[in-house]
């Protein structure tokens, strides 16, 4: 069977800084992988480049077996954060049915199958009973299940959510993630899922690609997410503390390097 | 009160005028709507005076105003779409090439003629003055950007409300953006038509006028145009 996704030697730099050297990773289908690391490890870069608008310095990324520009019909993705849309007064089903198919010509008429299918996503993230409110006045949470419908308009084979939890309460955390975990159930998509903490993932996630240095790891939790292992991706001395199920990244001078706390800033 | 309404019909210059106003409202309307989902409206409102600068220039060099205009608004535009959408830098850039074009509008309407007239004509225009031949301009501008606008308004709606999905599913953002400046900046010229050359200079219907048209027109557009409620009607 083809894997999911391939990526070989996947170098990629920006303004002369290398953000991303020689990762490999190999992912099978249906699997739901947890992407997590420091800021500035390069997870959005990795995104960028797994929905091919940012080509590769070096190295190859192959989505289903093919080049992420020619994928991009199976990929379905939620960009991090949402700017501009706090000045609009569209109904968030509105931006949902823009994006159906918003890479065809013509006028933007939606169609009868396309509303159904709208209707569709939109059940499958319990967004449909507020669809018809403008976005601009909806809550984070709600906001995130829209955007997480519209990246399931199609049936997309892989899931790419960059940063989903981001600037969200751990009620509306937990939320997403249920969600998630039900898209999946469904659907049997593969998932690759970016976050900041692991803690809230912990559940529900099969494997862990940790970056970090430009570097990856890709294996079970208790592979990667281990004092030796992490030590190594860093280049300098990692401690990973686990209480009461939660694990907390800390480095050895006692900075927490990753812990539950979401509190972090995002561009 | 009829009466005096059919009276007013009678003359070729209401006619003229009430055709021009309904065109301008119902490009306004439609260009309008993309113009506040872009937040584009600074953009918008520069293009007009850019326009006026086109068309002092075009009278002085002795050539048709209204082609000065469509000619230096479609320049600016295509530029202005090419800088991207990255809004701060661009309200900066806007601003610096309205003042600039302002400025050299006054300077080519003066070196053109002292005749005080001559800047509040292509300042604020003249309805009343459109006539027939400038209608069919209007008209011809009209429907061509109507029929740009049908060809990409779905890429258009799509890469306005969510570029980076937009980009991911392979559309190219600055090809948009430019596209769309085209066909905006026609309400501005197509409400601005200038007769024959400078043979009658003083029958500009306002590069404001046109603008007015399109920000009154567009909080009118129902906020959930596409939706179910009001889709049937509306789409």
């Amino acid at each position: 069977m083809t894997p999911a996704l391939q990526i070989s030697d996947l170098t990629i730099s920006l303004g002369g800084n290398e953000i991303l050297s020689g990762v490999d990773a190999t992912i099978a289908e249906g699997e739901f992988i947890g992407i997590f690391g420091p800021n500035g490890a390069g997870k959005t870069t990795l995104v960028r480049a797994l929905v091919g608008t940012l080509p590769p310095t070096r190295g190859w990324i192959k989505i289903l077996g093919r080049s992420p520009r020619h994928a991009a019909r199976q990929i379905g993705y939620m960009p991090q954060g949402h700017t501009g849309f706090d000045a609009t007064a569209l109904s968030a089903r509105t931006l949902v049915e823009a994006a159906c198919h918003g890479d065809r010509w013509g006028i933007p008429w939606t169609s009868r199958s396309s509303k159904r299918e709208v209707d569709r996503v939109l059940e499958m993230t319990d967004a449909a009973s507020y669809a018809a409110r403008p976005f601009s006045v909806l809550s984070g949470g709600e906001r995130q299940r829209v955007m997480l419908a519209q990246a399931l308009l199609g049936d997309p084979r892989i899931l790419i959510l960059d940063e989903p939890l981001a600037s969200l309460d751990p009620k509306n955390q937990a939320l997403l993630i249920e969600c998630v975990a039900r898209v999946k159930r469904l659907t049997r998509t593969t998932i690759l899922f970016v976050a900041h903490d692991m803690n809230p993932l912990l559940r529900v996630m099969d494997r862990v690609l940790y970056l970090a240095g430009g570097r990856a790891a890709l294996g079970r939790l208790d592979d990667v997410v281990t004092s030796a292992s992490l030590s190594k991706l860093y280049g300098f001395e990692i401690e990973v503390v686990r209480v009461e199920n939660r694990v907390f990244v800390i480095s050895a001078e006692g900075n927490v390097a990753e812990s539950e706390c979401a509190h972090h800033d995002h561009d | 009160m009829i009466s005096t309404l059919t009276n007013y019909l009678g003359y070729e210059f209401v006619r003229n005028a009430l055709a021009a106003g309904t065109l301008a409202a119902i490009l306004g309307a439609i260009v309008g709507y993309f113009v506040i989902v872009r937040n584009a409206g600074f953009a918008a409102h520069a293009l007009a005076h850019i326009g006026f600068a086109g068309a002092a220039g075009a009278a002085l060099l002795g050539l048709s105003t209204l082609e000065g205009m469509l000619l230096l608004t479609l320049g600016s535009s295509l530029v202005m779409g090419a800088a991207g959408d990255k809004l701060q830098r661009r309200d900066l850039a806007i601003g610096m090439v309205l003042s600039m074009s302002l400025g050299l509008g006054v300077l080519f309407l003066k070196l053109y003629s002292t005749y005080a007239g001559q800047a509040k004509s292509i300042l604020f225009g003249d309805i009343f003055g459109v006539s027939t031949g400038q209608l069919e301009q209007m008209l011809v501008l009209s429907l061509l950007s109507l029929a740009a606008l049908a060809v990409f308004s779905r890429r258009l709606l799509f890469a306005s409300t969510q570029p980076r999905l937009a980009e991911a599913r392979g559309l190219s953002l600055p090809g948009l953006s430019m596209a769309f400046m085209s066909p905006r900046e026609s309400p501005c010229v197509s409400a601005a038509p200038s007769g024959g050359a400078s043979a009658s200079p003083s029958c500009w219907a306002s590069p404001r006028f046109g603008l007015a048209f399109c920000s009154i027109a567009s909080p009118a557009i129902p906020p959930h145009f596409g939706s179910p409620r009001s889709s049937s009607s509306s789409t």
